[in-house]
């Protein structure tokens, strides 16, 4: 689970577009002329991006990796695939999102109840009690 | 009673300069990159990092080498295209509307 600063710059910056493209192949340009083409994993609010299956290719060779962490600095580009609608990728991360921060909303609000509810049983036992011993 | 409409607020209000950059929003703009890049392209978007999705991006990269023998400096641009773009804000020196030259 992210922290509340890397939900607040997933709503807020272009991250909910990489965010949306989790899952799907594409090329990472690094600030050292580098280029990591494979499958995104995940991407995190510091732009740090895992992946796998990845060719790392520089100048001179290429090298192949099972597994890929970039960190979030040291990206200059990622491409976008084709296929990608990024308005509806988008909206629809936005709004995934969205709908389990509400769920998470409700669970909490369920929580809290009971434990009122709870609380005045509680209190109800010990006026009850206090009464008895009068 | 005649002249008492208000004066109409304009749709896109420019507060900070960001704001500039809303205007060039689905317009072809130039890009000047750090390590001698630049990017021309139709912006999709943007946001306070100036990370960017760019469409259409033609990327030029220019290099200097000296000549061995008369060591002059040799400029040298490679271009590329890229159909779609991310660019990642830090990396980026100024925005504009694409030069009249060279586009």
């Amino acid at each position: 689970m992210e922290s509340a600063r890397e939900r607040f710059y997933f709503a807020n910056t272009m991250l909910c577009l990489l965010k949306a493209i989790e899952g799907q192949s594409t090329t990472v340009e690094l600030r050292d002329e580098k280029e990591v083409s494979g499958k995104i994993i995940k991407v995190d609010g510091y732009m740090n991006i895992t992946m796998a299956n990845v060719t790392l290719k520089t100048r001179e060779c290429s090298r192949s990796f099972e597994r890929f962490f970039v960190n979030g600095r040291t990206v200059r580009y990622v491409h976008i695939p084709d296929e990608v609608d990024m308005r509806a990728a988008m909206e629809g991360y936005l709004q995934r999102s969205n709908q389990s921060a509400a769920a998470e909303r409700v669970k909490q609000d369920i929580k809290d109840a009971a434990w009122h509810k709870m609380a005045m049983k509680e209190k109800q036992r010990e006026h009850r009690m206090k009464k008895e011993n009068k | 009673m005649a002249d008492e409409t208000e004066p109409q607020v304009p749709a896109q209000i420019v507060e900070e300069p960001l704001d500039l950059i809303r205007l060039s929003l689905d317009e072809r703009i130039y890009v000047k990159m750090r390590n001698d890049r630049e990017l021309r392209g139709r912006l999709h978007a943007y946001d306070q990092h100036l990370n960017m999705i760019m469409g259409d991006v033609e990327e030029t990269v220019t290099t200097v080498e000296i000549d061995e023998e008369t060591y002059e400096e040799i400029y040298k641009s490679t271009k590329r295209n890229i159909p779609m773009l991310f660019v990642r804000g830090d990396g980026v020196i100024l925005v504009s509307p694409p030069m009249r030259t060279g586009t």
